[in-house]
């Protein structure tokens, strides 16, 4: 008996289709594609906030001493590029030099100068910054 | 490390740099098993194609994850497949036939399925498979309709290559018990 089940398995797996419903390689290119974009966007975004804040902070600085208002800990101050179009974007956090408040017109402390200050910038799938909030 | 397996290494590794014709190309070699193993376990085309899907994008996030030097991708593809099914097939019922009966029932002489065609035959044993206890049931696919041989049967159920044999008997007992005119489920 043993020897004609092992010929009926033999049809069962003939029977079985050989493969996959072709729309399951499509969904998953799609998936494939998509994650390949979101890395692509991260590291034009960190190349971006690299360039952009390089260049931003080569600029001239105003220095001054009062310390920063408590209502303006959270907000966010639009950037020279903050009216270009952008598809979707992205907030990331980094560390700025101090001198960045002065470039956005905040208020610096004096004794905290060489101290780094943590900023969220809100950067456009093209990897230009639009935005940042410096978080106190 | 064979030849094979530094190809798909390779492949691999450029999968995960985000090359597209890599992914296909794994994708190709390896869903025809992977959703086989799935329809033949739930016999839902529709579960096997989640499942599919399932264990490519868990390769497509798990960077890391395959070893090469713990055996190949298909093993590794088999493995991962295996646990979405049984997370999957914990939630069904259990077989209602104890080993005891299989062993007590069955007549290894007798010609359980002389009364069918061949297409019948067929129906009958996918749906007999279908009520088996799943331990039971990965074996009989793996060993049966795959044709993998017992060690790489036994690496992928992570067990020895003796429980792969005795399981698979039992199975085939049980598969005998279940396919006698007096057993079979006219419904399922």
């Amino acid at each position: 008996v043993f020897h004609v089940l092992s010929e009926i398995f033999r049809a069962l797996a003939e029977s079985t289709p050989s493969s996959a419903p072709e729309h399951i390689e499509t969904a998953l290119l799609r998936e494939f594609r998509r994650r390949k974009r979101i890395r692509r966007f991260g590291w034009l975004a960190a190349a971006g906030i690299a360039a952009g804040l390089t260049l931003w902070l080569a600029g001239p600085r105003v220095r001054e001493v009062q310390p920063m208002p408590r209502s303006q800990d959270a907000r966010f101050l639009l950037l020279p590029n903050a009216d270009t179009p952008f598809e979707y974007g992205a907030v990331i956090r980094v560390e700025l030099p101090r001198s960045a408040l002065v470039k956005v017109g905040l208020p610096v402390n004096e004794d905290r100068f060489p101290e780094p200050v943590k900023a969220d910038v809100l950067i456009g799938q093209d990897g230009v910054a639009r935005a940042v909030r410096f978080v106190p | 490390m064979p030849d094979n397996t530094l190809q798909e290494s390779d492949l691999l590794r450029r999968m995960w740099s985000g090359d597209e014709e890599a992914f296909v190309t794994i994708y190709r070699k390896h869903q025809g098993s992977v959703y086989r193993f799935a329809l033949q376990m739930t016999g839902k085309a529709e579960k096997a194609e989640d499942i599919t899907q399932e264990v490519f994008l868990s390769l497509m996030r798990g960077r890391g994850t395959y070893k090469p030097e713990r055996g190949s991708l298909a093993a590794f593809l088999y493995g991962v497949t295996r646990n979405h099914l049984r997370r999957l097939l914990e939630r069904e019922r259990p077989t209602d036939v104890s080993l005891e009966d299989v062993e007590a029932l069955t007549d290894l002489n007798e010609d359980v399925l002389g009364d069918l065609t061949r297409a019948q035959q067929i129906d009958a044993l996918r749906n007999a498979l279908l009520t088996l206890p799943a331990t039971y049931r990965e074996v009989v696919v793996l060993c049966e309709l795959h044709e993998l041989d017992y060690a790489d049967a036994a690496a992928i159920l992570a067990c020895p290559v003796g429980t792969v044999r005795s399981r698979l008997h039992r199975a085939r007992a049980m598969l005998v018990t279940k396919l006698r005119p007096s057993e079979r489920c006219s419904t399922c």
